[in-house]
């Protein structure tokens, strides 16, 4: 029976919560490549203890929602970027994020993906933080379970395209 | 002092009404096991006790005294069940190396100041017993005993020289081992026939019984046999001149009697300036006294699985002494022979040395007369065959194997016995052996470990890593001042140019102050001069306390900064994450700065130049299943983690609704039971979800889209990407064709375009630093 055990990664990057959101997406961000990386952040607090993650969609939405109230105003809108990018990346990580832990099973991590609009759930075991499982990791899972009769070559009904 | 003194005596004597409790169970069983084993230590003690006088420079008789009342009064109070207490070689050597010149300067009897040493021997034994300094005798390492004892053995022989060859030495050479042997040596032409006899008959009947007839107590054979030849031969006659056997009776007559209580006459007496002179004396004497006892107390508590009360049994010994220079007894201490004989002898209970010291006044009292016709070459020959076997070969190899350090104390103390006075020895021993320890742990242990994918962490030697862009320094061991001197130097040495974050393990540290908190900020300052990171872990409680209260947690920074934990390794790991995130930080903030200006003066300005082009495009009226299988194959073949959203079109391409990943995962989930989910495994979930697939993705699509068009100004994209929550949202031209999508990755380039739009609008100079600490190293600013 699969388990968080076996999809548990450690493609992770941890930092402290006194970090600022500009270290976030200095990690996250790869300019030359003008990608993302697929790194997820997790904040830990001044103990070494899990704080939250930290995902682009949330940089996002905190760098987005600065520019939205600063307005037109191009002076206006570049202080409220600095003031963000400035500001801890604590205020910024998700807490709320359902866990799970070594030992939940298949059905409990869907139950759990299910739940969350994170493409991360953090996995603990004995409450110490172990890694992560990407929601796509479940996903995955499941296509295999249930999926494997068809193969890599299920027949379509209709066209597809991945350009 | 005065009162925690007086009341711990209280305390430990208050277990010794236990002795008489057990009084009377004890009589049925033990009693005639200890008088048997009394009496085997009594007969062979008694001549040992007379010889050992003669080492102290004292009559014989003294031995005696010294076999009797120390014995009797260590056995009572002591804790040791086979202990035995008396006169011995070591102690004896000291006595006269401390007391030989003495008498001469001061005008008192060797006898009186022997007395008067014994006294404030005692005391010093029973204050360390009362103040529980139990521990003083660790200093001592077995490297010194080993060294001190070969050296007194030496000594001792060396000493015995004269009574051996029946010779003459004048008074004052006595303790000056190459003075004694040189004279000795001297004056062997001179040596008395009949003396030279007995002494060597002596050596040979002890050593041929002790080798082949080991029950039998050889060196009272060898008295009553040599002593009665000598008496019969008449060689102790008067008559005999120059050439005549010197017998006991010569150095002070044993008169069979135990009318031997009395005031030392130096406390009626006192002088100030001996008193002074025999201080550091006879603290050396408490010492060798008691480090004497508890090794002989603990090895035979080895066998016999005793548990001592040391602290109890240094009071015994003090009282012994203390009591004893009251009954003209020298200082006692224990002896290892007499106790192994009691022990082997079938001695039961501290009664069996008791009844020791009993059996010797009955051997004073009954043949004391006949103990005068004993030729002082006999005891020197008994003396000799004592103080060789005081070179313990086994022990000296041992030790000489042990390594260099064991080896240095052994040869020093050795030599020190030899040529300086032997209180000083002692302490000399005792120094080298700390100054040894001192240098030893003035280096705390440096090694450095590397994460390895399968079995976490290898230590492998200092300075012998691969380079790398997290060193992970091991120290272990004493951190204090000495240690810490030069340490920050040392390890610079582990840095390469590949090396971007140092993390420091400081779990099991010890003596840590403020040497090595000044040592660590320094090192940290170093560090950052060179623009590399410091990370601490295994910070335990002590080590936590001193980093806070001189600052350097401070310098350090919380962040960087994990403490112990119950699982190994654990803060390490942290550290190592940490570390790892402060290297990915640094590489990004390179990349970032090397970025082309040019790249960033092709600003765009719709969503179409910042959106992803590619994206999964579906036809709609397919199953779920058909869904997922496009959506898996995708992330396989791109091999990303990221969700991915399918948008469906209709036939003419346009854009329809969407499908994500999130959507399918919950449509799946529907299927789980309420309770008990945990239960579910892999063959029971592809039947509950199995069901779902088959459906058709209409049934889970978003029919209402949120979409842009493809030449929507950005600051048009970003408000609506604001109040849909920033989900990718698909791009349609004109025609309400999909173009690509406007996901998160294409958000950031928007938002790097409309600040640098903004700065250039503004001119203004970049942005400050974010922290003061590290700089932002962001491509949007």
């Amino acid at each position: 029976m699969k388990t968080a055990r076996e999809l548990v990664s450690s493609k992770f990057v941890r930092i402290g919560e006194a970090h600022s959101t500009a270290e976030a997406i200095g990690i996250i961000f790869d300019p030359d490549e003008s990608s993302l990386r697929e790194i997820v952040i997790v904040v830990l607090d001044g103990d070494g203890g899990y704080t939250g993650l930290v995902e682009p969609r949330n940089i996002l939405e905190s760098l987005g929602t600065e520019l939205s109230l600063a307005g037109e105003d191009p002076s206006a809108q570049v202080a409220a970027i600095r003031r963000r990018l400035g500001s801890p990346v604590s205020e910024i990580a998700r807490r709320d994020v359902p866990p799970a832990t070594l030992d939940d099973n298949l059905a409990s991590l869907l139950a759990i993906a299910a739940r969350t609009e994170s493409a991360t759930i953090p996995v603990f075991d004995g409450g110490n933080f172990v890694g992560v499982i990407p929601v796509t990791s479940v996903f995955e899972a499941i296509c295999k379970i249930t999926l494997s009769s068809a193969g890599d070559e299920l027949p379509f009904r209709g066209g597809a395209d991945a350009s | 002092m005065i009162t925690a003194f007086m009341q711990s005596g209280t305390t430990q004597f208050s277990q010794f009404p236990s002795f008489l409790a057990g009084a009377t169970r004890y009589a049925k069983h033990d009693l005639k096991s200890d008088a048997m084993a009394g009496l085997t230590v009594a007969v062979m003690g008694v001549p040992q006790a007379m010889a050992y006088a003669l080492i102290a420079g004292l009559p014989p008789i003294y031995g005696l005294y010294t076999a009797i009342i120390p014995a009797i009064i260590a056995a009572v109070l002591g804790s040791s069940n086979h202990l035995c207490t008396g006169p011995t070689n070591a102690m004896c050597m000291v006595i006269l190396s401390l007391t030989a010149t003495l008498p001469e300067r001061y005008g008192a009897s060797a006898l009186q100041i022997v007395l008067l040493l014994t006294l404030l021997t005692g005391i010093f034994q029973f204050a360390f017993g009362a103040l529980k300094l139990g521990g003083v005798v660790k200093y001592v390492s077995n490297s010194v005993v080993v060294g001190f004892t070969a050296g007194a053995g030496i000594l001792i022989a060396a000493n015995q020289l004269k009574g051996l060859l029946g010779i003459h030495i004048p008074d004052g050479t006595s303790g000056h081992f190459l003075v004694t042997l040189w004279v000795a040596l001297g004056r062997v032409h001179h040596a008395n026939p009949y003396a030279l006899s007995i002494g060597i008959l002596t050596i040979i009947l002890l050593v041929g019984f002790r080798r082949w007839i080991p029950k039998v107590p050889g060196s009272l054979v060898a008295i009553v046999f040599l002593s009665l030849v000598a008496w019969f031969a008449g060689w102790s006659e008067n008559a005999m001149g120059d050439q005549r056997l010197r017998i006991v009776r010569d150095i002070q007559p044993i008169t069979p009697s135990l009318e031997i209580f009395g005031i030392p006459q130096m406390l009626l007496q006192p002088n100030l300036g001996l008193f002074q002179e025999l201080l550091g004396g006879a603290l050396a004497l408490a010492i060798l006294g008691l480090v004497e006892s508890t090794s002989i107390a603990r090895g035979i508590a080895a066998s016999s699985g005793q548990r001592l009360d040391f602290n109890r049994e240094f009071m015994a010994q003090g009282a012994a002494k203390t009591l004893g220079s009251f009954f003209s007894c020298f200082a006692a201490s224990g002896s290892f022979t007499r106790s192994a004989v009691c022990y082997q002898s079938g001695g039961k209970t501290r009664a069996a040395a008791a009844f020791s010291g009993v059996f010797t006044a009955i051997v004073l009292v009954t043949f004391g007369p006949f103990a005068n016709y004993i030729p002082l070459a006999c005891l020197a020959g008994i003396i000799m065959v004592t103080a060789f076997t005081m070179i313990q070969r086994e022990r000296l190899s041992m030790t000489w194997r042990s390594g260099s350090n064991s080896r240095i104390v052994m040869i020093g103390t050795f030599l020190s016995t030899l040529f300086m006075p032997l209180e000083i020895a002692i302490f000399a021993g005792v120094m080298l052996s700390i100054g040894i320890l001192l240098r030893v742990t003035g280096k705390p242990d440096l090694t450095q470990l590397v994460q390895h994918p399968d079995y976490g962490f290898e230590e492998v030697p200092f300075n012998r890593a691969a380079p790398a862009p997290v060193a992970i320094i091991n120290l272990e061991g004493d951190l204090y001042f000495a240690a810490a001197e030069d340490l920050d130097y040392e390890l610079l040495q582990a840095l390469k140019p590949e090396t971007r974050v140092v993390v420091l393990r400081m779990k099991r540290l010890r003596a840590v102050g403020s040497s090595a908190m000044a040592m660590l900020e320094h090192f940290s300052k170093m560090l950052r001069a060179r623009g590399i990171h410091l990370v601490v872990c295994g910070v335990e409680e002590d080590m936590n306390r001193v980093l806070t209260g001189s600052g350097v947690r401070k310098l350090i920074g919380e962040q960087n900064i994990f403490y112990a934990d119950n699982r190994i390794f654990q803060s390490t790991e942290l550290a190592l994450a940490r570390a790892m995130g402060i290297v990915e930080m640094q590489r990004a903030r390179m990349e970032a700065a090397t970025v082309d200006a040019q790249k960033l003066t092709l600003v765009a300005t719709t969503a179409a130049d910042v959106m992803q082009k590619r994206c999964l495009r579906f036809g709609e009226g397919h199953q779920i299943r058909e869904a997922m299988w496009l959506v898996s194959q995708f992330q396989k073949r791109m091999m990303t983690e990221h969700p991915q959203t399918v948008f469906l079109q209709d036939r003419d391409g346009k854009l329809g609704s969407e499908v994500s990943v999130a959507a399918i995962l919950k449509h799946l989930a529907g299927s789980l039971p309420e309770e008990k989910v945990s239960e579910v495994d892999s063959a029971k979930l592809g039947e509950l979800v199995g069901a779902r697939l088959y459906a058709s993705t209409d049934s889970i699509a978003r029919h209402d889209p949120v979409a842009l068009r493809a030449e929507a100004p950005l600051a048009e994209a970003f408000a609506k990407a604001a109040r849909h929550g920033f989900r990718p949202m698909p791009v349609s031209d004109s025609h309400g064709r999909l173009v690509g999508v406007f996901d998160e990755l294409a958000m950031l380039r928007g938002l790097t375009k409309l600040l640098q739009a903004a700065r250039e609008q503004l001119e203004g100079p970049p942005p400050a630093e974010a922290r003061g600490e590290q700089p932002p190293p962001v491509p949007l600013t």
